[in-house]
């Protein structure tokens, strides 16, 4: 045995083992990490028994399990690995006071898992876990007991949601199309103003379109009254402690079933949570419905970016390796180029902050809107600056990069064009352009990648929790770049830590960074699978 | 261009002439040629210049805070007498004077002349001191042992053309006799409120009337006035020299000509011995408060001007701590005036005004009096943007002064500051407070110190992790398997950091919270199974198959993980048998630490986890590239794997290696996200891993969209920009120059 300790401590294998298991260790957390929020944001569309649990002091608890942990006992001095609580979401949220109880495993007398029970996804509120009692329209009774009861509001479910479609796209799109033109108006009025004038062809024109949108807004706002007051079906809810609960049906989103859920309808279930999670727009301060605003603002962001990084980062090193001078000056330019993206990303941001938004933004204020001031148009956050900020940001990843790609060139390659009798922009253009092009792609992707992660730039230049439209619209002039947008990585930051409810919002932010890894890293895949084919090319073609 | 694109062809079409691309003759293909060259070289620094210019912008934001404050004499003109105490309107439009005469409004614009208001009941008296206001309610003491309170109103009048002028107006309030032998009033004192005012006028040796007027407001709307009348007398040698009310209407305060300085408390008439000034007998020449009531500024008779705190013990006795010794004067300084935007001060002798600050200290400005002329009255601009003084030969002088950060000094942001209501010097951030007249405390140090520990952590873990796996990978694994290692490592890179912040803060931080035990015990655990399996594995060469030629790696997965999960058991026996059940009982028991749970530990966790790719990426990176020939001589020569990778690959790779922890070092410094999740962001300055700090950039991420435009707060956070764009721009030359170095050399190997 000593000799064996011995060989070991003197060839070193000690040592080799011991680097070997800081690289298993930073596999395994990376793994852990990866897999952690994999199984957590899964679980969030995955419906979950509804259960009662029977206490030993007789009360009742209705609700799914979402977690166990070991108790913590800070009294008795000692911890006790054998006792584990349950967490239960029992849902509810405006006759409990909060959607989560803590039950020691030790208070159970009996689990029960009733064949009715249903789950109501209510517009407000959060859940409702429990009974139906009756299904009621203008006093006449439509439906009794849970069984009976479920198949009457699922063949309502799709009557309602059709009715709130219509009251959305009303309330939301025309009398919102409404307002924008009275703003407009409004805005136009005060600009002549500005200019002197007070009186005139132009003004009275504008003074005649505001009763004639007044008259369209009055129309449209009976007839969602109208609407509105159409569904006056109701559901009466019961608690497993027998409280009654009346809901309007308009009121309720989805209504279902856990406990009678075969694998097929789970998996169903799962497929749809999901699609509601991509398209549909947050509910409940961003803890419950999709994410839908915010998949629009991070892509959006990332496209700008693109569009302007790309064609600069080329530029710039197309300049630093094809026509300028190599000397000292151009070295100097590459390391600080090179250290650029290397500098907080925080600091992009206040530049942004201080020069896009202040001077640029403020100044375009002064100029184009001063019938908007004080109130700015250009000089506070929005997804251009926020886009502008982060092509500065990525910019130095497309040249360094680029660069990369065009030092690999063979310089045979361009001295032969040149001997054929091109002209420099020639070669340029059909040789080595081409040649690079997969460099500039991985450099782009590894941007697109890096912006779309970025949230600390964002945060001061333009991103705001919940966005009320969309940066593109069917409102003229459609693309509205001074706009404020949503982002994925700020929605995580948001629901995770601004939320009042933390407990509740949690599957949103596992779902959410979910996605935004996912988008992250199959753009970091692409660009390593494209690095790894473009040097073997290389190689090939040294050969 | 429109020839251009009409007639492009696809890439593969051999270019023939004619019909080429790029035009048709060589002239216009020469062009086109040169064309691109200026493209390219203006666009290629066009853009080279605007992201260089980033550090340009910043400075632009950061450098009116330490620009030196700057004043102009903007007007000069004579008075009609000598005015005793003056005061200006906001907008540096009018001004009134107190002169033996009475009152008397002037016009800054005209440097003229423009009223004399009548006084009601002034009956011939003269002015014989006067109790001055930067809040225009100067209260007179007259000739006939009088005081005469009165208030000026400055109001704005906008004509058509939207001018602005400003009419001044006089409220009186009725006079009070306070000396009843009708013998002139020559020391007052008096403070004001919205509830009613106080005046304190000396009315013999010793003795000091006391003049209390509340207003209560009425069930009928009007306001009735309450007005009582009491005389103090004050047991102390020497004369009163300078009396002032503290702003919580508790207390007045006298300084007596052998320098010792009194509290009266106007609840029971006590008055007790609070200090004196540096020199024994050298007397009081003037008492004020500074904005906030907070600090006292105390002027002697020598000249010198000193500011301290009244601080009161719990068995109720007060002691003035004395702050800051400021510029002195030749003279004792008789003036005073303080600002009501900050906590800037004028003090006026004789021969000379200086403006000084309360929080930093500084003597900022002098204004030496002219020729023989005396300064007799002075007072600050309501905005902090001017000053006005008068002479005894009659004439006003007018300044305006550009000093819009007075707080800021480089002393200031990097030095203890003794704040108002602090025990002593500290390092403070404190931004935003409730009240106008709270005094934003803006030290960067606590920042500095929260960015060092929370990248010290960081590297503590990311470091040894990181070095380990890029030897291990770059030395002993086996290629294929590199080639999927090393891209699990890039993704890992690439995870964003709030997704790391978000776990670090909602995962990893109560998991560590149970577990700490556990992952205190982990590097050892996994230590000993190591040393136990590799035991094993010589002992028994029939285990052998399961780590062949560099595939030990499979097996140190298991067994770290196996550590792992032991020492999280074992943790929890340790817990309960030796650490009293809960380790963050025992640690407050018997280490006196608390515990909080988005501490440095986690965010060192989570931010290690961002730097250990980079780290890997660049030392794997110079250890690989290390030339063949030198490891294989070495192995030819007999030595070791281990040997050859410890003594001549290391050797060799070290700047490399350098430059990579550089590296990690730059981006642990600036990273955001995860702090600002992952700790509670509360500025404090403990080396304690288990409490949390504030970081510069987390600090501009939670500050910046609340801090308006131009102001201190707005400009300090572009400093903390400028100070991490420096940290992070020096750093990492450093490590690239290092890298180029060691690139030259393996070249010359």
């Amino acid at each position: 045995m000593v000799n064996v300790g011995k060989k070991i401590w003197k060839r070193g294998d000690l040592f080799i083992w011991l680097t070997g298991a800081g690289l298993a260790f930073s596999l395994i957390i990376t793994v852990a990490l990866v897999l952690g929020i994999v199984v957590n944001a899964m679980g969030t569309f995955w419906p979950g028994e509804i259960r009662i649990l029977h206490l030993n002091d007789g009360s009742q608890v209705l609700g799914t399990q979402v977690g166990r942990e070991v108790i913590p006992d800070f009294s008795s001095g000692a911890k006790r690995v054998d006792i584990h609580r349950i967490q239960i979401k029992k849902a509810n949220r405006d006759i409990y006071t909060s959607d989560f109880i803590w039950v020691d495993e030790s208070q159970i007398k009996s689990i029960e898992t009733p064949e009715n029970v249903v789950a109501v996804e209510r517009r407000e509120w959060g859940y409702f876990f429990g009974f139906i009692k009756e299904i009621v329209d203008k006093d006449k009774s439509l439906a009794q007991g849970t069984a009976e009861g479920l198949k009457t509001a699922k063949n309502i479910l799709p009557l309602t949601r059709a009715l709130n479609k219509e009251i959305a796209t009303i309330a939301k799109k025309e009398i919102g199309a409404i307002n924008h033109k009275m703003e407009r108006v409004r805005l136009k009025l005060k600009k002549l103003t500005l200019k002197g004038l007070t009186q005139g062809k132009e003004v009275d024109a504008l003074n005649r379109e505001v009763p004639e949108l007044q008259s369209q807004y009055n129309v449209l706002e009976k007839k969602l009254h109208e609407l509105r007051s159409s569904q006056t079906g109701k559901i009466i809810l019961q608690t497993v402690e027998g409280q009654e609960k009346s809901l309007p049906l308009s009121q309720m989103l989805d209504i279902y079933n856990p406990n009678q859920f075969s694998l097929l309808d789970k998996a169903l279930f799962f497929l749809k949570g999901v699609q509601k999670f991509l398209w549909d727009d947050p509910r409940e301060a961003n803890t419950e419905g999709g994410v839908f605003p915010a998949i629009f603002g991070t892509v959006l962001m990332v496209l700008m970016m693109s569009v302007l990084a790309t064609p600069l980062g080329v530029l710039a090193a197309f300049y630093l390796r094809e026509y300028a001078r190599q000397g000292t000056l151009v070295s100097i330019v590459r390391i600080a180029v090179n250290n650029l993206a290397g500098v907080p990303s925080i600091v992009f941001g206040v530049f942004g902050v201080g020069f896009f938004i202040y001077i640029i933004g403020g100044s375009i204020d002064q100029l184009f809107f001063p019938e908007a001031l004080p109130t700015p148009t250009f000089g506070t956050g929005g997804i251009l600056w926020a886009s502008l900020t982060m092509a500065l940001l990525t910019v130095p990843v497309v040249i360094v990069s680029t660069e990369e790609g065009l030092a690999a060139v063979p310089k045979g390659t361009r001295e032969a064009s040149l001997a054929l009798g091109a002209t420099k922009f020639e070669t340029t253009w059909r040789v080595v352009l081409p040649a690079v092009m997969p460099s500039i792609l991985t450099g782009l992707i590894l941007a697109m990648a890096r912006a779309a992660g970025e949230v600390a730039p964002l945060m001061i230049t333009g991103v705001v929790k919940l966005a009320p439209s969309l940066p593109i619209d069917g409102l003229w002039p459609f693309v509205h770049l001074e706009r404020k947008f949503m982002h994925l990585g700020f929605h995580i930051y948001d629901v995770g830590f601004q939320s009042p409810n933390v407990d509740a919002a949690r599957p949103m932010v596992f779902a959410t960074t979910l996605l935004l890894i996912l988008m992250v890293i199959l753009l970091n895949m692409a660009a390593i699978f494209l690095r790894n084919r473009l040097r073997k090319q290389l190689t090939a073609s040294a050969v | 261009m429109s020839e251009n694109v009409q007639t492009k062809k696809p890439d593969r079409e051999p270019a023939k002439p004619g019909r080429a691309f790029f035009g048709k003759s060589l002239i216009q293909r020469q062009f086109a040629d040169a064309i691109a060259r200026g493209v390219v070289t203006t666009g290629g620094w066009i853009i080279i210049v605007s992201i260089l210019a980033i550090l340009f912008v910043i400075v632009a934001e950061v450098y009116p805070l330490f620009k030196t404050p700057s004043v102009s004499l903007i007007a000069e003109f004579k008075t009609r007498s000598v005015p005793l105490a003056i005061g200006m309107d906001p907008y540096h439009d009018k001004a009134y004077a107190v002169e033996s005469d009475g009152l008397r409004f002037y016009s800054l614009q005209k440097k003229a002349f423009e009223s004399k208001p009548d006084l009601p009941d002034w009956q011939s008296a003269r002015v014989t001191g006067v109790s001055p206001s930067t809040k225009n309610f100067p209260v007179l003491g007259l000739s006939d042992g009088r005081v005469y309170p009165v208030t000026i109103e400055f109001r704005p009048i906008y004509s058509s053309e939207s001018k602005r002028t400003i009419e001044p107006h006089v409220k009186t309030e009725s006079p009070v006799q306070v000396r009843a032998d009708g013998s002139p009033v020559t020391l007052l004192t008096h403070i004001k409120n919205e509830k009613g005012y106080q005046i304190a006028a000396q009315s013999g040796p010793g003795r000091v009337s006391l003049i209390r007027v509340r207003l209560r407001k009425t069930m009928m709307g009007t306001t009735r006035k309450i007005v009582s009348q009491e005389t103090l007398s004050i047991p102390a040698e020497g004369e009163i020299t300078a009396m002032v009310f503290d702003e919580a209407y508790e207390s007045l305060l006298l300084g007596t000509s052998f320098g010792q300085i009194f509290r009266v408390d106007l609840e029971d008439s006590q008055s007790q011995l609070i200090g004196a000034t540096s020199k024994p007998g050298i007397g009081v020449s003037n008492l004020n408060f500074v904005l906030g009531g907070y600090t006292l500024v105390v002027t002697d008779s020598e000249g010198s001007v000193n500011s301290f705190q009244l601080q009161k013990s719990p068995e109720e006795k007060f002691t003035l701590n004395k702050i800051y010794e400021f510029l002195p004067h030749k003279n004792p300084p008789q003036l005073f005036s303080y600002s009501l935007r900050n906590k800037g001060f004028l003090t006026g002798s004789k021969e000379m005004i200086r403006l000084h600050y309360g929080t930093t200290g500084e003597s900022q400005l002098e204004f030496p009096a002219q020729g023989n002329a005396d300064y007799t009255a002075v007072t600050l601009a309501p905005k902090f943007d001017g000053i006005l003084a008068a002479d005894s030969s009659g004439v006003l002088h007018q300044w305006e002064m550009d000093n819009p950060y007075p707080q800021i000094t480089f002393a200031s942001l990097m030095n203890e500051i003794w704040y108002e209501g602090y025990a002593g010097p500290e390092y403070v951030w404190q931004s935003t407070g409730g009240t106008d007249e709270f005094e934003s405390k803006f030290s960067l140090v606590p920042l500095m110190f929260g960015t060092l520990k929370g990248t010290v952590y960081a590297m503590f873990f990311a470091v040894p992790l990181a070095l380990f796996a890029a030897f291990y990978v770059s030395q002993f694994m086996k290629p294929d398997l590199k080639r999927v290692t090393k891209p699990a490592i890039e993704i890992m890179a690439a995870l964003p950091s709030v997704v790391l912040g978000f776990f670090a803060a909602l995962v990893i931080a109560p998991k560590v919270e149970t577990f700490l035990p556990g992952i205190v015990l982990m590097p050892f655990v996994v230590t000993t199974l190591i040393v136990i399996a590799l035991l094993a594995y010589e002992t028994f060469p029939r285990l052998q198959f399961l780590a062949k030629d560099g595939r030990e790696i499979y097996l140190l997965v298991g067994i770290t993980f196996f550590g792992g999960a032991l020492s999280f058991y074992g943790g929890t026996l340790i817990e309960s048998s030796l650490l009293l059940g809960d380790h963050r009982v025992w640690l407050k028991q018997v280490l006196d630490v608390t515990y909080d749970q988005r501490n440095a530990l986690v965010v060192g966790l989570a931010m290690g986890f961002a730097v250990i790719p980079i780290i890997f990426t660049i030392a794997e990176d110079s250890l690989s590239n290390v030339p063949d020939h030198l490891k294989a001589s070495s192995l030819a020569l007999g030595a070791t794997p281990w040997q050859t990778a410890l003594n001549v690959i290391l050797p060799t790779a070290s700047p490399g290696i350098f430059s990579a922890i550089m590296i990690g070092f730059g981006r642990a410094i600036g990273e955001t996200m995860i702090v600002l999740m992952a700790t509670g962001n509360t500025p404090i300055m403990e080396w304690s891993m288990f409490n949390g700090f504030r970081t510069l950039s987390a600090n501009i991420a939670v500050e910046l969209p609340e801090a308006p435009e131009g102001g201190t707060l707005f400009r300090i956070l572009f400093l903390a920009a400028f100070l991490l764009f420096s940290m992070t721009f020096v750093i990492n030359t450093l490590a690239e120059l290092v890298r180029l170095r060691l690139r030259k050399r393996y070249q010359g190997l």
